[in-house]
């Protein structure tokens, strides 16, 4: 009788956890939906719809500020989201740290660096990317850096066989390099160069466009399935640390591969809105929270954590001040921080 | 039958583990013992992969070493001092339905697997522990937890890190009594840490006696377990005492200068 009530109640769980996910993906595009009816012209919900799914029967100007002013800001604030959580998530992991996210590992720090370098030295220096529109160069540059950091820590890690704990106090050691890095581009820099830099550096998504959009897509469509299909591996990974070699997991190879993956998710998303920080941090932990540990439902439910907390703060930029539209990056931690003390709070009550 | 021939451990430069040999027949069980700092933990996490190591472990014929990681997982159990997966945020039953599914590519646990767990769990009578964390655990339940994740893949070659160092008296008897039918029962070889001598000269076959990296003796627990090698490897004096059954008692008197 026991036995068969266990086998029940595993199932339960994974039920229950399962109609969370629905429940973060339904809430996900309600977000979504409501990012796309406010800004300059309120549309209502009605023209939205009737936008999306057949734009040929709306008038041209809905239309247009539908797919080319808003859609592609409300896509990029979703793919930013979820990728910036996921790679957090994926860090967490890897590194078994609970403050591991693109900051903690430098990545966001050398992407910033990435596009100061082609915001103050322009495509001269950058010579490599002088085919690419100066739009992109900036993405290209900022996207080659961060990857550039993670193949430079896997290196490193993989001869002197590094533990997590030192591969994360070499990411911090990364950060303030390429801190002081950046610090001195803006010295270097003429004032309107130091604007655009600044501007850069604040997030936003308002400068994103489809191909940008495109890029990020694609990356989380090739990655995301991956990791739901060795889910199980990541978890043990996340759960076992290095004596998932016992488990005959190569847990150095994968832990490599999932800071690698994260860091071409983080890598396009910075490269793409700028540095925007807190989501990537807070969206696995609030994940964690809602469903556990299991991979398989904690990483998407910290890709819808992120979506949420970047569609919020997408709006709030908006509406705050009528009329501007703030940077998004200012505003993530200021909107996620106090929900998410009051869910640490609310932990401490039932379990640590 | 486990052979171990020539087996070394490096960490960074320093040699921790030498040229350790020793064997051991199936349903037999090895007893680890040495100081503080003698290489133990270390010589049985690079038995059980976790660590890199030089030298050759073979279980029946099976070379070990040449095999891939996923096909030697399934025959290596292994239990830590403190493990690691026993911080994690998931249930018993996840962790030990995870151990058996880490290969798995997809979403759905193989479906012997979530069975395979309530059964152990209920042969090591742990039910009752299923649903809860383990952060939530005493230090002993914690421990019998690390057993049965040891135990769940069915593995051929059992390493135990002193399995009883949390455990009060009656459950470290419990504990051994169940490792020890097991190892018979399965034809395993099991090689664990212990700190208890009385403990060791009751439920193994044979000690591998390390001193400094190296092996200082290897042999039938019976007769390994004397008063001038404890004298050696301990640097304790101690009388051992005959009682009933055809037992006998170690009683350390005290710390010699050794």
């Amino acid at each position: 009788m026991a036995a068969t009530s266990l086998a029940a109640s595993y199932r339960r769980g994974t039920t229950r956890r399962g109609f969370i996910l629905v429940a973060l993906g339904v809430a996900c595009v309600i977000g979504m939906l409501a990012e796309l009816m406010i800004g300059a012209g309120t549309l209502s919900l009605p023209d939205v719809l009737h936008g999306l799914l057949r734009p040929g029967d709306v008038d041209p100007s809905t239309r247009v500020i539908l797919w080319q002013l808003r859609l592609p800001i409300v896509c990029t604030a979703a793919l930013a989201g979820a990728g910036l959580a996921i790679a957090g998530g994926l860090m967490q992991s890897a590194l078994r740290n609970p403050l591991a996210e693109p900051f903690t590992l430098g990545l966001s720090s050398a992407a910033g660096f990435g596009a100061a370098l082609a915001i103050v030295f322009g495509s001269g220096t950058v010579a490599v990317f002088n085919w690419l529109p100066p739009d992109l160069t900036i993405f290209v540059s900022a996207f080659a850096f961060s990857l550039l950091v993670i193949l430079g820590i896997g290196v490193l890690a993989h001869r002197q066989r590094m533990t997590p704990d030192t591969i994360a106090l070499l990411g911090i050691a990364i950060h303030f390099t390429f801190s002081s890095l950046l610090a001195l581009t803006q010295y270097l820099a003429n004032a309107d160069q130091l604007q655009s830099l600044v501007f850069w550096l604040l997030g936003s998504v308002q400068r994103t466009s489809w191909t940008k959009v495109e890029i990020d897509a694609v990356l989380l469509a090739l990655i995301a399935p991956v990791l739901l299909a060795r889910a199980w591996m990541l978890t043990a990974v996340r759960g076992f640390g290095d004596e998932a070699a016992v488990l005959g997991i190569k847990v150095q190879r994968v832990r490599f591969l999932m800071l690698f993956a994260a860091a071409l998710l983080a890598g396009s998303v910075t490269a793409t809105v700028g540095i925007v920080g807190f989501v990537g941090l807070v969206g696995p932990h609030i994940a964690r929270m809602l469903v556990g540990e299991d991979q398989r439902f904690a990483l998407p439910a910290a890709a819808a954590c992120g979506v949420l907390i970047m569609t919020t703060a997408a709006i709030a930029s908006e509406i705050i001040i009528p009329g501007a539209v703030l940077p998004i990056g200012m505003l993530t931690a200021l909107l996620g921080v106090p929900f998410f003390l009051v869910q640490i709070l609310r932990a401490r009550g039932s379990h640590a | 039958m486990l052979k171990v021939e020539q087996f070394g451990v490096s960490l960074g430069r320093k040699r921790v583990v030498s040229d350790v040999a020793f064997t051991a027949a199936p349903g037999t069980s090895v007893a680890v013992l040495g100081r503080n700092g003698a290489g133990k933990t270390t010589l049985i996490r690079a038995l059980a992969g976790i660590l890199p190591a030089q030298g050759r472990i073979r279980l029946g014929d099976v070379d070990l070493g040449a095999l891939a990681p996923a096909a030697r997982g399934q025959l290596i159990g292994y239990m830590a001092q403190d493990l690691a997966a026993l911080s994690a945020r998931l249930s018993v039953l996840e962790l030990l339905v995870l151990a058996q599914n880490t290969h798995v590519v997809g979403w759905r646990a193989r479906t012997d697997t979530i069975n395979a767990a309530e059964a152990l769990l209920d042969e090591l009578g742990l039910t009752a522990l299923a649903r809860a964390m383990p952060t939530e655990l005493s230090g002993g339940q914690r421990q019998m937890v690390g057993l049965a994740l040891a135990l769940i893949r069915k593995p051929r070659l059992l390493l135990l890190d002193e399995p009883t160092s949390a455990l009060d008296i009656a459950n470290q008897l419990h504990l051994l009594e169940m490792v020890r039918a097991y190892t018979a029962r399965h034809g395993v070889v099991t090689v664990m840490i212990l700190h208890d001598l009385n403990l060791a000269d009751r439920f193994v076959d044979a000690a591998l006696m390390l001193d400094r990296g190296t092996v200082a003796a290897f042999g039938p627990v019976a007769t390994l377990l004397n008063r001038e090698r404890l004298a050696e490897i301990y640097g304790i004096d101690c009388n051992i005492i005959e009682v009933s059954g055809g037992r006998r008692l170690i009683y350390p008197i005290a710390a010699s200068n050794g």
